[in-house]
């Protein structure tokens, strides 16, 4: 009896360690650590009020613009430029890398103009978290939903997020809004500099990964690591 | 004697929960979609590719779902669907538009990588040139796979009416 007692055990075990082992295949990224860095000191940002979920508050705000940005559908039947577009919105950030994006705003050319910021039906900000990677990379993922003339684009999108001369520069590498045949080629910038972002944990920085390539910006980045 | 034959019973027992385990993981890995629709779904996507490479928006048309046939028009941007001429002249301007534009490139030949079917809903997935894949909604109406949108991953019955 107590044999067959260790035998369930066992089999409940292997079980057991088969599933962990797939979710820690599945969250290999690591917690970020948050700071404004617009003070004397850096400090955490503060945590976000989301009490009303139209209209986020809190953490530490900034806002991102773009250059011109490639957007492609592709389908079933064969894909098309659907134009050059421009983007901007509003971030709000935590100290533990959770983000909010707003009042995000589309132009270029004719067909960006189209375009609608959706969420399932509902028209909400859109939810993000910033994370690193094991090599320290940072990405910001992005639950995205676009609403356009052609149907709606609705998924998890992944920015590679580095800082670059100064300043925070997200970009998308012919990145897919999840498996929706959206595809984004292009960058945003931070327009604030008073922001630290690196992996909660690590070593100061993660300069072997090359995500800290600071070339000087004297003027409000007081955590300059590279 | 008897304690060797327990364990040997209790060795069968534990293969016997790991087989059931591993078989109930890749049963539910599967989506739970027979064969049968799983071809229907393959044979509705080839027949819509050369459907489109044959400018034949009617045959098109019988293969989309009647949310997605609506949503032809939003595309057109017509802005009264009750005025709206049938889904094959939609179609068929949308097409004429879209076959104008120099950056598009027709991709005809694209295979299906997996089907996961979930009830009268699944969602194929469409594998691009560069190994990515992108999903393709599929609704049973009228006990037939069809296409629930021809871009984007919302079927076309979910969709906001924006337009």
């Amino acid at each position: 009896m107590a044999a067959s007692r260790w035998a369930i055990a066992l089999a409940v075990a292997v079980a057991a360690i088969s599933a962990s082992a797939v979710e820690t295949g599945a969250a290999s990224a690591a917690e970020v650590r948050v700071l404004d860095t617009s003070g004397p000191r850096p400090v955490p940002c503060a945590a976000l009020d989301l009490w009303n979920p139209q209209d986020p508050r809190g953490g530490c705000s900034t806002d991102m613009f773009s250059g011109s940005i490639d957007i492609v559908i592709r389908s079933v039947i064969g894909d098309m430029l659907f134009g050059h577009c421009t983007y901007e919105h509003d971030m709000l950030v935590d100290a533990r890398g959770r983000t909010r994006l707003l009042n995000i705003q589309s132009g270029g050319d004719n067909p960006c103009n189209d375009m609608g910021v959706c969420e399932y039906g509902r028209r909400r900000p859109w939810k993000g978290q910033i994370e690193a990677g094991p090599d320290g990379r940072l990405t910001h993922v992005i639950q995205a939903c676009l609403d356009t003339c052609m149907g709606q684009f609705v998924g998890e999108l992944r920015l590679s997020l580095e800082r670059i001369d100064g300043r925070w520069i997200q970009t998308a590498e012919r990145a897919l809004v999840g498996d929706s045949g959206y595809q984004i080629d292009g960058s945003w910038r931070m327009r604030n500099r008073d922001i630290d972002i690196r992996p909660a944990g690590g070593s100061a920085g993660g300069e072997t990964a090359g995500v800290w390539r600071l070339t000087g910006d004297p003027v409000g980045w007081p955590l300059q690591l590279g | 004697m008897s304690a060797l034959r327990h364990i040997r019973r209790s060795y069968r027992l534990t293969l016997l929960l790991v087989v059931t385990c591993a078989g109930a993981g890749v049963l539910a890995s599967c989506g739970g979609g027979s064969g049968a629709d799983e071809d229907e779904i393959r044979t509705t996507v080839r027949e819509l590719q050369r459907a489109f490479v044959a400018d034949q928006p009617g045959r098109v048309c019988g293969l989309l779902s009647r949310a997605a046939r609506k949503h032809i028009r939003a595309m057109g941007h017509d802005l009264n669907p009750e005025a709206s001429p049938p889904c094959d002249l939609d179609l068929y301007m949308f097409t004429e538009g879209i076959r104008k534009s120099p950056t598009w490139r027709e991709r005809s030949r694209r295979p299906i990588d997996d089907i996961e079917i979930d009830g009268d809903r699944a969602t194929a997935a469409v594998a691009f040139e560069d190994g990515r894949t992108a999903g393709l909604p599929f609704v049973r109406e009228d006990g037939r796979w069809r296409v629930d949108a021809l871009f984007g991953a919302i079927p076309a019955g979910q969709q906001e009416d924006n337009y």
